[in-house]
């Protein structure tokens, strides 16, 4: 039993860090608190759901064909919301995310209505078993994404030119101007990124339960706890603060209550800021 | 008196007299409950308005606030045979008391997390009055609160039922709030909040207990809030956990950042012009929340100051000295 | 009046600054200069309680502050102005001194709230001061204009106001005459040397070695946190070790 929840949380929480590395990323480089990021992870779980569920693509593609066209949707975001912000106080970009937060949950309102849909991916009945322990088999497919996908970041952010310009943003963005790094493009790549991460959470994660327009608004929420609680703009503290909390909710679901479970993150949340407010990671930008 | 300060009482007399007759105009019981509604949003929008436009504070916990005086003021009644005038100063009290205890740890974090945690307290308000349904039935919502009713001596009880009494009731409470407000601005604190917005570092160096400012600032607004909750809670009669939707904050930030955030008239400008429009022209609310997302990313962009930051740039521009040393 | 008694402050274990010691009499205008980056602002953030140091004590008329927070060492008679000209932008010239000066009136917070002869009274005094300041510093016809929109220099002159509002005992200053013309230089000299000869205690950081050596009484030299000669202007202005330090080893 203690093993199956721990399991769970473990899977749980590589799933909420693959949701919240986006954000964390974003904040990282740019110092943006991107309040529509749970609005991308739930287009991209619309775009999943029309791509597979409705137009019948095969998974992978439509997994792919989400990814992308998030991405798309990340620049358009950037270019509306984030760039032209990025030298102004800091409100600027909170209320302009939140804009467009508003903008696109209820777009989608509008456009899809509030009915819960289900995305039936195809390994959601498969169950793998090892040792007294069960997972799905699409949590497995979701935990496989979300490690590929880190580890991709990793390489992208180390190795590539564009990821050592991010770095270099997170650091100084006056010294890249100076240096000829044109500080708006790596905003524009920075939220493509993050986007696209949305958009494969969105695609991997969302199918896991119902769809709803209100599914951003969950999802930021566990995000946010994730992120401060690894510390603002910390991308691998972020990720150990998920696993943590992804076995505290289950321990909670399993000994206490479903209520405790959800109000976990918030008081988890609360707790650490109390005690270290610069999360349980440090304060220093790492990206 | 300045020339200047009685053409504003000019206009503030003329003001309250306009809101005084208005009723007597207005024929459709629907418009009636456009009214009241703005009423109840400008004690509302006062509450951002004090955090964000005086403090300089983005607190997104004014809906929680709402939404905690509601269900006090709701369940006082409702549980316990409380008058309006009793739930409405305990719904004060709690927005108070819930602002105090979050604002302790979270105005000494910075500007991005402060961010965070107003948002997810409204949130986890969200959720705790849809999940603790043995207090406050989840869901289903609180049906028949009892209208206010005032209690004269000699003549019995007055029960308000009605929108014009509603009307006028909401009005004594909106000058009354508005009062306090304007009495704040102008006080030492008021001046103290302001000074800490525009230059913390600087304000400590004068002498200013920041920290202490900005939690009065936060847990007044809870407080503006929590009387806010209360009106709506008896005047609509019912209320349920969507009240703290996300709808009421981009409500909200619309009236105070486009009226202008940090002046007193542009809320209540805002706040008359956001609701009133769009009921005129029957919008429905998600396309209403669209619309408003969109004009709010351009008000962002475009005019940051809002109605008033427009109509004061305006006056200096035509009051511009030609020299300066 | 003053008394920094071995002063230590560590950032991420870089010293910044090293047990650095000094003393400014009652009266006196004191200056402190040294290379960029010696630690000179550090300091005056760790006498003001911006930054907590690591190891030593600040001792203000004979009362240990050390460890206390910015408002109440303020309040204690211990004013400052900053390197960068900080105003309240939005406020206009008056209303910043205004602000400025009223936690010093033995008033609570809530005066005002309710208007009463009491409260007129103090406003009144805080707006008289308020004139006399800007008359003195030969800056009157701001009083209404938004301090955002004055010039950098008259935002200087208004921030040494601000500080001067509540009569205070010493004034620390951080590079008052950076940045500013030299008819506006001769202008605080004069204002300053003024208010000294009516008892004002100053501390003054100044990169401005001419100013140094016209007004202070007596001079201490930090490099790389550390204090490394102290004395007359004359006396500084020849000893090898500043000299060194200022123009390389």
């Amino acid at each position: 039993m203690l093993a199956q929840h721990i399991v769970n949380g473990l899977v749980q929480g590589a799933l909420y860090a693959l949701v919240a590395v986006g954000l964390s990323l974003v904040y990282g480089v740019l110092e943006v608190v991107n309040f529509a990021h749970g609005e991308l992870y739930m287009l991209g779980a619309f775009g999943l759901y029309l791509l597979f569920t409705w137009a019948h693509l095969p998974y992978p593609l439509a997994v792919i064909l989400t990814v992308l066209a998030m991405m798309a949707a990340g620049l358009g975001l950037a270019r509306a919301a984030i760039v032209p912000h990025l030298r102004r106080p800091f409100e600027a970009t909170v209320l302009a995310t939140l804009a467009a937060s508003i903008i696109l949950q209820n777009g989608a309102r509008v456009a899809f209505s509030a009915t819960p849909r289900q995305a039936n991916p195809p390994l959601e009945d498969v169950v793998v078993q090892a040792m007294d322990v069960a997972v799905t088999g699409q949590r497995l497919l979701a935990l496989a994404a979300a490690l590929l996908a880190f580890a991709a970041l990793q390489l992208f952010i180390r190795r590539t030119r564009a990821g050592k310009a991010m770095r270099a943003a997170a650091q100084n963005k006056d010294a890249c101007r100076m240096v000829g790094i044109d500080v708006g493009h790596v905003a524009a790549r920075t939220m493509m990124l993050g986007a696209g991460l949305c958009g494969l959470a969105g695609a991997v994660v969302a199918p896991l339960y119902d769809i709803f327009p209100g599914i951003g608004t969950t999802a930021v929420f566990k995000s946010f706890a994730v992120v401060i609680m690894g510390g603002l703009g910390n991308v691998p503290g972020a990720m150990a603060a998920a696993g943590i909390l992804g076995v505290g909710e289950s321990l909670a679901g399993g000994y206490i209550s479903t209520t405790a479970k959800d109000a976990f993150s918030f008081i988890l949340m609360i707790l650490v800021l109390l005690v270290r407010p610069e999360g349980l990671f440090g304060r220093r930008v790492r990206v | 008196m300045s020339a200047a300060a009685q053409g504003q009482r000019a206009w503030l007399v003329a003001a309250v007299v306009a809101a005084l007759i208005l009723p007597l105009f207005v024929r459709s019981n629907y418009l009636l409950h456009i009214l009241v509604m703005t009423e109840i949003y400008v004690v509302l929008a006062l509450s951002l308005n004090l955090v964000l436009g005086y403090a300089g504070l983005l607190s997104l916990a004014p809906p929680a606030f709402f939404g905690i005086g509601a269900y006090t003021s709701a369940l006082l009644a409702l549980r316990l045979g409380w008058p309006f005038w009793a739930g409405l100063a305990a719904a004060g009290g709690a927005g108070l008391l819930f602002a105090a205890a979050i604002g302790v740890p979270s105005l000494r974090l910075s500007r991005h997390s402060f961010v965070i945690v107003t948002l997810s307290f409204t949130l986890l308000a969200q959720l705790a009055a849809t999940n603790w349904t043995d207090l406050t039935r989840g869901a289903m919502g609180l049906p028949g609160i009892p209208p206010a009713a005032i209690g004269l001596p000699g003549l019995g009880r007055l029960v308000l039922t009605g929108k014009t009494a509603w009307y006028y009731l909401m009005l004594a409470v909106v000058l009354a709030a508005l009062g306090a407000f304007a009495a704040l601005v102008r006080s030492r604190l008021g001046r103290a909040i302001v000074a800490v917005r525009e230059d913390e570092v600087l304000a400590r160096a004068v002498g200013i207990d920041a920290a202490r400012v900005k939690f009065l600032a936060f847990a007044l607004s809870g407080l503006l809030g929590g009387v806010a909750g209360s009106c709506y809670a008896h005047y609509i009669s019912f209320i349920d956990p969507s009240l703290f939707d996300f709808y009421y904050t981009e409500n909200l930030l619309i009236m105070v950042i486009l009226g202008g955030a940090g002046t007193v008239w542009g809320v209540v400008a805002g706040a008359a012009i956001f609701n009133v429009v769009p009921e005129l022209l029957r919008i429905h609310p998600e396309l209403r929340a669209f619309l408003y997302g969109i004009v709010l990313l351009a008000a962002i962009s475009a005019a940051p100051g809002g109605l008033a930051g427009w109509v004061r740039a305006r006056r200096a521009a035509r009051a511009a000295e030609p020299s300066r040393a | 009046m003053l008394e920094v008694r071995g002063i230590t402050k560590r950032f991420l274990g870089v010293p910044a600054l090293r047990d650095v010691s000094l003393a400014v009499h009652p009266g006196q205008i004191v200056g402190l200069i040294g290379p960029n980056g010696s630690g000179k602002t550090t300091l005056f953030d760790c006498v003001t309680g911006y930054l907590a140091a690591d190891g030593g004590a600040v001792i203000f008329r004979g009362q240990e502050i050390t460890g206390l927070s910015p408002h109440a060492i303020a309040r204690r008679g211990l004013s400052r102005i900053f390197q960068q000209a900080r105003t309240f932008p939005a406020l206009t010239a008056r209303e910043n001194l205004r602000a400025a000066g009223q936690q010093h009136q033995g008033a609570t917070l809530a005066a005002g709230l309710v208007p009463s002869p009491r409260s007129r009274r103090l406003d009144r005094a805080l707006d008289d001061r308020a004139e006399e300041l800007l008359a003195t510093l030969e800056i009157p016809g701001v009083a209404a204009t938004p301090a955002g929109t004055l010039s950098y220099g008259q935002q200087k002159l208004l921030g040494i106001a601000m500080a001067l509002m509540p009569r205070p005992p010493m004034v620390l200053l951080d590079e008052p005459v950076a940045g500013v013309n030299p008819t506006l230089i001769e202008s605080i000299k004069k204002v300053l040397r003024a208010l000294n000869a009516g008892g004002t205690t100053f501390l003054v950081i100044e990169h401005n070695l001419e100013v140094v050596m016209d007004l202070c009484h007596n001079v201490f030299v930090l490099d790389s946190g550390e204090l490394i000669a102290q004395g007359s202007p004359a006396a500084v202005q020849a000893d090898e070790r500043v000299l060194a330090a200022y123009f390389g080893r």
